[in-house]
């Protein structure tokens, strides 16, 4: 069952988050001062919010928090499969529609968005098809790619950076909290840990905070360079990390955004694949008789299906969905499910 | 055991048909319409865009791109030649504009690689160009964007025989001018920024041709700002460009299409190197001289090459400046090889007063004693302190522009001003004095 | 009484049957079991007057060893009186050392298995068993310098056809009574020699269980080379790469057997498999371990350049010539666009055509015979490559990508399959989708790649998962001296599983 390791699990956490950054927020609601401010006490939050997954972790580290509820409950067990896979599949629709948004925008001549998404899933497919130690080993090396490409960018830039580009301004408090709520919705770790963690070999409870400092790390990194970079112009930027990509020049290179597209979808489909696989791995844990690749197959055709209309009809961004309905089933499956049956007795085997 | 390999066999028959329709649609959409992929010799490919304004408040918009003159597949660009060309069309939005030069090229335009965006002194509005440049697809933040004293179309006309293109002569002066504080910042990026914190003002260079008279003496134009924003090419424009046709493409527009203007010369940011004459050569260099002061995204006034010196050194853009320093009759020149600066944000007396204090390190181009050091050193000093004042008196005082990051030195420094700055910028400014003290070390 | 039914020997149960003690019965179903095989040499003799048969194939074993070892000490044999069946037996088998190699043998399908493997065969009327002499003298191959995997500093030898002598030439290498090589045959028909080699403390048990267990598996009439063999170890993954190394080359074999791994050795193929493999040991060359670290560091990172062009340059050229254009510099754009305003077709169309013309020169340069071999270069580089620039068919800057491509994929000739395959793709999604496709046919790859695990160990190890001191041998080449002081075998690679 312990397939990957500590680090991979971080990576894919990580990962699994940093999408949004690239995209650093396509609709912008706020300004920079604001949203990193609830940036850092989101995260905060989020520290808290992890500690019942890992009390869960510790008492059952080898059965995911379907297979826990399930034991318990069978009918609880399966509606918790369920809404597992219904969660795995918003949070793709959001992802497709978020990339879907990216190709339109800054490669309207390319390819149908229709078609992107659509390879895109494909491919993701494959890869939950080969489990999780491909998709964690792949991670990897998209990390190390995504981690070269993002230096190389900054190091371009380090002349074109100045102090005096900085205009901050005083946040607001409404602002903020609207800051709060939708960097909230984008924790979607909480989905990601409660089924993975029993495939890591050690100290799974630790990885969860090994990503949030790392998450942390690049954000601020991120957004420091942004700000430094293109100053006021961010504010009217549709993607800022991008936008430094156009900005870079190397002697070799005339501009580094084409070079930051490989990054980019490479994480994109890093997160599909792995919620793709939570997917599969929920609905197999309630419907044991079902073949887990059927779920699998299901699951993408769903994702692909649900995001079509909005894409086709180019509605990037659902608000009610992507902040309100999201965030409900994080709270719901990753902090108050875990809070409820973390109590208890653990299995054996505790994890120390 | 036979539903296994039926089950299996069904596999691969799906895989086919799913295999042949991506195929058929990946191929579909390339072949045809929006998504249609054009190899890279069925682009135009841009280097500068120039964008002119007509009587009418139309914007004729002229491209210099690629047209290589090699000769053979061996020596595809021939860099003894010229290989660019113009075309140019008039429409009521740049975007149609740009459209219409396409048709008449039969060819998609790649604005990826436009290096220049050059504004003739016609355009008074820069709100529209802005707003395009800003959702343009593939034009690079980094991309040029300056003023000429006379059309765009104009500029970008001249041919020039070092450099493979006028417009990458002209990134080269740009750049140096850059180094040494002839030019200001003009990258569409900063443009952009410096518009969207002081609502609406920024500093654009001018670019000039010198021109050369038939008995092949260089001249440069009076350098004294006396542009006049707003007036159009008339019908007897000084310059006559020759109207040969460019490519191939036909269609009639509201004014003259693409024509390459005999000239040639090569960049120079003074001195008028180069030579290249031909029948109607008047052209032998550009030159970066001052700058024009944008205000609510409108041309204001003219800034000297003087004052945009004192810009340069009072923003901290310079890496090497001569500086010019009067020893009784004789003139002496030394070189300021780093300039640091420091700024203080105070109020006294309901006035904000920032005090900058520039420490300039001097190099010597000739030898001197240690007193005769110290007496240049003062006067390059006071040379370069007079420079300062009079791009404070220029843009503060007669133009009350914020072009010396002032709302940036507010928001770090305090920051209820920069609210009351952000309310009401001309009233701040008016109460701004900056006070400039020069610290040189030799 | 039960009546004994006597089942006649021939060529479908000859396997089993036992073999008879009339010498002339036996005779007699050596040649019904081998249809009267001209090959087949029968030689009877009287040893001490008892008769006896020196049985051999032709060509197979050797004449003068045979007239040496087999014939001279065994017409000396002499008893007093009448020598019977067992005198000559013991003599055979405990009072002489007629060779190195005897065997005593009680069926007629040992009999045929040791006549094929060039043993002279002595059967002695009266007697139910025989005695095979191993005096092989068929023609061989002399030990040649490898040919796949040239080298400038170490050892010039390579492996041959001969199982025996590869035997050798790793026992000569690796002087440990912990290295071991259990042999079996394989093919129904073929009987091939299939030989697994391992040292006993580095191997794990699991590793050398497993793959005699695979090779067990292989269920084919013959065995001819060492492909036969190779999908029965890699295990059920399809992938594209293959976690089987192969080497004709000894001192290689021996410094993988030294880091744990199992080889296996096919009689009739002069390369050896190597398993597990990791992916980065495509890069690594037993020249790596001759020069300086320095040195070697960067000459693998030439290599890791190097594949990356192989596989990804005409892909990535036609990308962004077609799609992304702006990332080239001015100068290279416009000779570029230049470039391509005289060529009839599109850059992608050009990509596809020399990149086909390219496999079939270099195939027609493997398949030609040597004397002309040199045709497909003077085509190649003259008709092809000048005349298609000079006539504006194709442009020069793709010519220069696929030249610069083609000496890249020498570079590593184990991965020549993959590179070529993989090559083509991203020509083909690099035109049809840009960088775009070309990141999702690198994402199918990378995943592709990343599920290849075999013998419980990751395909792309050390790098992921990854193991810090392992990378040390991947990143650069690290001194002998530390090289001694901490090994890495395979067991201990992050990842790495237990069987």
């Amino acid at each position: 069952m312990r397939k990957i390791s500590f680090g991979q699990m971080v990576i894919i956490l990580f990962l699994s988050r940093i999408f949004y950054t690239m995209t650093f927020i396509p609709f912008m609601y706020s300004d920079v001062t604001c949203q990193i401010i609830g940036f850092s006490i989101c995260t905060a939050i989020e520290c808290l919010a992890v500690i019942p997954m890992i009390v869960l972790y510790k008492k059952h580290p080898d059965k995911n928090i379907c297979q826990v509820i399930y034991e318990k409950s069978k009918l609880l067990g399966i509606l918790t499969c369920v809404v597992f896979a219904l969660a795995a599949v918003l949070v793709i629709n959001r992802l497709f529609r978020y990339f879907g948004y990216f190709v339109y925008a800054m490669f309207p001549d390319f390819l149908p968005t229709w078609l992107v998404i659509g390879t895109v899933a494909a491919v993701s497919f494959y890869a939950a098809f080969q489990g999780i130690e491909a998709i964690a080993r792949s991670a990897g090396i998209t990390f190390a790619f995504f981690g070269l490409s993002f230096i190389i960018v900054i190091l371009a830039l380090l002349g074109k950076m100045s102090f005096s580009n900085v205009i901050y301004d005083y946040p607001k408090f409404d602002d903020i909290l609207h800051e709060i709520y939708y960097e909230l919705s984008k924790f979607s770790e909480l989905l990601l840990f409660p089924i993975l963690y029993p495939y890591v070999k050690e100290k799974a409870g630790k990885s969860v905070y090994g990503a949030l400092a790392l998450k942390l790390i690049f954000v601020y990194v991120i957004t420091a360079v942004c700000v430094l970079t293109l100053g006021s112009f961010l504010n009217i930027s549709k993607f800022p990390f991008f936008d430094l990509g156009t900005y870079a020049e190397t002697f070799i290179i005339e501009r580094l955004d084409a070079f930051l597209l490989p990054a980019w979808i490479l994480v994109a489909f890093i997160k599909t694949s792995l919620f793709l696989l939570v997917g599969k791995i929920a609905l197999s844990t309630g419907f044991k008789r079902v073949k887990s690749n059927v779920f699998l197959l299901v699951l993408t055709v769903a994702a692909y299906a649900v995001s079509l209309p909005s894409v086709l009809q180019e509605k990037w961004n659902i608000g009610v969905l992507d902040k309100t309905v999201i965030t409900i089933f994080l709270i719901v499956l990753g902090v108050l499910l875990p809070l409820v049956f973390c109590f208890g007795k653990g299995d054996e085997n505790e994890a120390e | 055991m036979r539903m296994k390999r039926n089950r299996v066999c069904l596999k691969k028959l799906l895989i086919i048909p799913i295999c042949v329709l991506f195929i058929f649609s990946l191929s579909s959409c390339n072949a045809t319409g929006k998504y249609e992929k054009r190899d890279i010799d069925e682009k135009i490919i841009v280097h500068a865009l120039g964008i002119d304004m007509t009587k009418e408040g139309k914007f004729e918009v002229t491209l210099q791109m690629l047209v290589q003159q090699g000769t053979g597949s061996n020596t595809p660009i021939d860099p003894s030649k010229a290989n660019s060309a113009t075309v140019s069309q008039v429409a009521a939005t740049i975007p149609a504009a740009i459209e219409q030069c396409e048709t008449d090229l039969g060819k998609k335009a790649f604005l990826g690689h436009s290096e220049l965006i050059l504004l003739g002194k016609s355009v008074t509005d820069l709100n529209p160009i802005l707003e395009y440049f800003i959702n343009a697809e593939g034009i690079s933040l980094g991309t040029f964007m300056a003023y000429t004293d006379i059309t765009a179309k104009e500029i970008l006309n001249i041919k020039v025989t070092s450099g493979t293109y006028s417009a990458e002569v002209l990134k080269e002066i740009f750049e140096e001018s850059q180094k040494n504080g002839t030019s200001t910042e003009c990258e569409l990026i900063r443009h952009i920024d410096n518009i969207e914190n002081t609502n609406g003002t920024t500093v654009m260079p001018i670019i000039k041709k010198i021109k050369n008279d038939k008995k092949s003496s260089n001249e440069k134009e009076d350098s004294s700002s006396d542009i006049k924003f707003g007036e159009t090419e008339s019908d007897d424009s000084k310059n006559k460009s020759s109207n040969e046709k460019v490519e191939g493409g036909g269609g009639s527009s509201e004014s003259e299409s693409s024509s390459q203007s005999e000239g040639g010369g090569s960049g120079g940011e003074e001195s008028g190197s180069g030579g290249g004459s031909s029948e109607e050569a008047e052209v032998t260099a550009f030159y970066i001289d001052g700058a024009v002061i944008v205000k609510d995204k409108k041309p204001k006034s003219v800034m000297s090459r003087d004052e945009v010196i004192g810009l340069s050194f009072l923003n901290n853009g310079i890496a090497e400046q001569t500086i010019d320093a009067k020893m009784g009759d004789t003139l002496t020149s030394v070189s300021a090889a780093s300039v640091k600066k420091q700024t203080d944000v105070s109020l006294k007396d309901g006035r904000i007063v920032i005090d900058v204090n520039l420490t300039i390190a001097y190099e010597f181009n000739k030898t001197f004693s240690d007193k005769e050091q110290k007496e240049v050193g003062q006067k390059a000093a006071e040379r370069v302190h007079t420079l300062c004042q009079e791009a404070i008196d220029k843009a503060l005082k007669e133009d009350n522009a914020d072009i010396f990051e002032i709302h940036s030195l507010l928001n770090h420094n305090d920051y209820t001003v920069y609210e009351e700055y952000k309310k009401n910028p001309e009233e701040i400014l008016k109460r701004v004095d900056i006070n400039v003290s020069i610290n040189p070390q030799i | 009484m039960e009546q004994k039914t006597v089942v006649k020997v021939n060529e479908n149960n000859y396997e089993t049957a036992l073999i008879s003690k009339s010498l002339k019965q036996a005779l007699l179903d050596l040649k019904i079991i081998s249809g009267k095989t001209m090959d087949l040499n029968i030689m009877e003799v009287e040893i001490s007057e008892h008769k006896c048969a020196v049985v051999s194939i032709e060509g197979m074993a050797s004449t003068s060893s045979m007239a040496e070892l087999i014939y001279r000490p065994l017409m000396e044999f002499r008893v007093k009186g009448y020598a019977t069946e067992d005198d000559v037996f013991k003599f055979l088998t405990k009072q002489s050392l007629l060779s190195a190699e005897r065997k005593i043998l009680t069926t007629y399908g040992e009999v045929f298995l040791t006549l094929f493997s060039g043993f002279a065969v002595v059967f002695i009327d009266g007697c139910d068993k025989c005695v095979a002499y191993g005096i092989q003298g068929f023609d061989k191959r002399s030990i040649e310098e490898p040919t796949s995997d040239g080298n400038l500093n170490g050892a010039h030898e390579g492996f041959i056809e001969t199982i025996r002598t590869n035997i050798s030439l790793i026992r000569r290498r690796l002087k440990t009574p912990k290295l071991r090589f259990d042999m079996q045959q394989i093919g129904s028909d073929s009987k091939t020699d299939v030989c697994v080699a391992y040292i006993t403390d580095k191997a794990p048990q699991g590793v050398i269980d497993k793959v005699k267990e695979n090779l067990n598996k292989i269920n084919l009439d013959t065995i001819i080379t060492t492909g036969y063999v190779e999908p029965f170890l890699q295990g059920k993954h399809k992938s594209l790469f293959s976690n089987v190394l192969s080497t004709d080359r000894p001192d290689a074999f021996c410094a993988k057997l030294n880091e744990g791994r199992v080889g296996i050795l096919v009689d009739g193929v002069p390369l050896a498999l190597i398993c597990p493999s990791l992916f980065i040991e495509n890069f690594q060359t037993i020249d790596d371990y001759v020069n300086k670290p320095f040195y070697t560091t960067y000459i693998r990172w030439i290599k890791y350049i190097a594949f990356f062009l192989a596989i990804a340059l005409p892909g990535l050229c036609v990308a962004i010539a077609t799609n992304h254009p702006e990332i080239l510099t001015h100068k290279f754009l416009m000779n570029l666009a230049a470039s391509e305003e005289v060529t009839p077709y599109s850059f992608f169309f050009e990509a596809v055509i020399i990149t086909i013309m390219y496999e079939l020169m270099r195939e027609a340069g493997i398949r030609l015979p040597k004397a002309i071999g040199g045709a497909v270069s003077i085509v190649g580089a003259l008709i092809i490559g000048d005349a298609a620039v000079s006539s504006s068919l194709v442009s020069a800057p793709l010519l220069i990508v696929i030249g610069l491509t083609a000496t890249a994929s020498f570079v590593i000739p184990n991965l020549n399959p993959q590179t070529s395959i993989f090559r083509m793709l991203f020509i083909l999604t690099g035109g049809f989708a840009g960088l775009f496709g070309i990141t999702l046919c690198f994402a199918f790859m990378l995943i592709n790649i990343s599920a290849l695990e075999n013998y419980g160990v990751p395909y792309n190890a050390p790098i992921s998962p990854f193991t810090f001191r392992a990378m040390r041998d991947v990143v650069t080449r690290p001194s002998f001296l530390k090289l001694g002081k901490s090994k890495t075998i395979v067991e201990d690679l992050n990842g790495a599983k237990k069987i």
